[in-house]
């Protein structure tokens, strides 16, 4: 009894050194894949945000810029694109107030008289501008019965009553600054569509030609692997 | 030292599950992240696939379309093609007639079951009575000498010649001259019926409603260089359909049909031509040379002692009917994108 006494009491040290130091090994490699994992899963995390940010810069140009024509519809001035923002068309009913325009309407939103300019085509006069001063239901209207479109009696500023279809939009503008992709509406101010990860100092928005767009985002995140995208967008032909 | 062990083990235990609880929760982070993306992605992929399926087909109809249109002007929607798309999706154009010659086509394209994306398209389809109808006069031009001698009649515009049928029977035409009855002579018209206006230099010389002299030397059914021979009818009422003369050029013997001229043209005398004739200069019409037809030229018409101008709107009609390379709808040049349409819900 007295032999084993000092000999397991010795044993027990040793037993205690080794498991800790085992312990201390486990949990340093533990905390090293821990940290590499965490590492690794903030960079997908990160890099799924830049890829939904990106996907709607490039969406949100596509469409913008797709729908108009350069020079007329957009362009850039200093660091913005400028642009007519198409919202929706009309096309013209065949039976047609006495006051108005009788037309079938679709598009993004409804159109706004307190912000919306009409683009209008006759066969006499071309494309043409107008303000939409008013715009009401159009009851009683003979139009063509198209899937989601809505029948819509329209005061246009100057008239048009031989106008056989129109686009209508608001005045926008896109940049990159403050960190964001931003828009505004006419003068108003610059709306962030995006998070505040993008460095607004080395994206761009640059013409390229008459009728093309080249975009460039980056973000401030140096160990993005996508840090930086660019692409040209076309406008309609 | 069973107690001992036992508790070391259910420590070590316990950090392994800490650990492992951490790499889950780590894992599912990323897991949810991509399959975030991969739904996002897809999503935006099969909005890109409809959109773009709603285009082609658009353009696949504008490009494979011929003939005269079947929709009539405030009637239903004409479904011009529908065809399966993808697996269980499918594609589909409407055609809207907005007036005589303007129409909206309407491309939706759905993959599944899913809501249709729509892409529209302002179109120009030429309607011959109403190009016709255009005319006041069976002599359009700059200005006009009319020598002593020659002649230009326009008292049975719309009746038949030999091997030309009647025209009574369309209504629009029939209507129109009855309440403005056909000029001898007239001004040329504004755009777009002709010269450039703001539609772009294509149309500054010659044009036909929206086709321009790009379009009309393409869609030619017989091209002839300047002073290059034009084709002879084989008989009355035999159209040589669409012919373009890319300089000056003489009509020598008997023609038939929509004649472009892209500089000046002369009727040689006993020459004759029926039809409708477009020409960007001067035409000269020789003693005894005929014209059956309507005449619209940029420049100057001067008709020779003993010539004959046959002021016919139907003859015209009949040679722009025959013009089948004519009958097909194309995309209103310059802005033809009627954009954005909402999807269609249904």
């Amino acid at each position: 009894m007295k032999r084993s006494e000092p000999g397991s009491r010795g044993f027990a040290i040793a037993e205690a050194v080794v498991g800790c130091t085992l312990l201390l090994l486990l949990v340093q490699v533990a905390w090293g894949i821990t940290a590499v994992q965490a590492t690794l899963a903030d960079r997908i995390v990160g890099e799924s945000l830049v890829l939904d940010e990106a996907r709607l810069v490039h969406h949100l140009l596509v469409a913008e810029v797709g729908q108009g024509l350069g020079t007329i519809d957009w362009s850039v001035s200093g660091d913005a694109l400028q642009l007519r923002a198409f919202r929706g068309v009309g096309l013209k009913c065949r039976t047609q107030p006495n006051a108005g325009w009788g037309v079938a309407v679709s598009g993004y939103r409804a159109p706004d008289p307190d912000k919306d300019s009409v683009l209008v085509f006759s066969e006499t006069s071309g494309w043409q501008l107008s303000r939409l001063q008013r715009r009401t239901r159009g009851s009683g209207l003979d139009c063509q019965q198209i899937p989601g479109f809505a029948i819509e009696e329209w005061t246009l500023d100057p008239p048009h009553p031989d106008a056989v279809a129109a686009l209508y939009f608001e005045r926008g503008a896109y940049r990159f600054s403050a960190g964001a992709f931003r828009y505004r509406v006419g003068n108003g101010g610059w709306q962030p569509l995006t998070s505040t990860g993008i460095a607004s100092d080395s994206a761009s928005l640059v013409a390229d030609g008459a009728n093309d767009l080249s975009a460039r985002v980056v973000w401030d995140d140096v160990a993005l692997p996508s840090r930086a995208l660019s692409w040209t967008v076309r406008g309609a032909r | 030292m069973t107690a001992r062990h036992s508790g070391q083990g259910g420590f070590a235990l316990v950090l392994v599950l800490l650990a492992l609880t951490l790499l889950t929760a780590i894992a599912s982070m990323a897991l949810a992240a991509s399959v975030g993306q991969l739904r996002t992605a897809s999503m935006a992929g099969r909005v890109l696939s409809e959109r773009t399926a709603a285009r082609a087909a658009v353009d696949a109809v504008l490009n494979i379309t011929r003939g005269l249109p079947a929709s009539q002007v405030g009637d239903f929607a004409v479904e011009l093609v529908r065809r399966p798309f993808g697996r269980r999706g499918w594609q589909r154009v409407l055609d809207l007639r907005l007036t005589t010659e303007m129409h909206a086509f309407l491309g939706e394209a759905a993959l599944d079951s899913g809501v249709p994306v729509s892409h529209a398209r302002l179109v120009w389809w030429m309607d011959p009575e109403a190009r016709i109808a255009a005319y006041a006069g069976a002599v359009e031009s700059g200005t006009i000498a009319i020598g002593s001698g020659a002649s230009v009649l326009t008292d049975s515009a719309m009746t038949g010649r030999t091997g030309i049928p009647s025209c009574h029977h369309l209504p629009r035409l029939s209507n129109l001259l009855a309440g403005r009855p056909l000029q001898v002579v007239s001004g040329l018209p504004s755009p777009p019926e002709w010269g450039a206006g703001g539609d772009g230099s294509d149309f500054a010389r010659v044009r036909l409603g929206w086709f321009g002299r790009r379009l009309l030397s393409r869609l030619a059914d017989h091209s002839a260089a300047a002073g290059g021979p034009l084709p002879a009818a084989g008989c009355p009422g035999c159209w040589s359909g669409l012919v373009y003369s890319y300089g000056d050029n003489a009509v020598m013997r008997q023609g038939a049909g929509v004649l472009v001229v892209d500089g000046d043209l002369t009727l040689a005398p006993g020459s004759s031509w029926t039809g409708l004739l477009l020409v960007a200069g001067d035409v000269t019409v020789r003693d005894t040379a005929r014209i059956q037809g309507l005449v619209r030229a940029g420049g100057s018409v001067t008709l020779e002692p003993g010539s004959v101008v046959d002021g016919s709107a139907c003859s015209a009609f009949r040679a722009l009917q025959a013009a089948s390379s004519l009958a097909r709808p194309i995309p209103l040049p310059g802005r033809s994108r009627l954009a954005p349409v909402a999807p269609a819900s249904r």
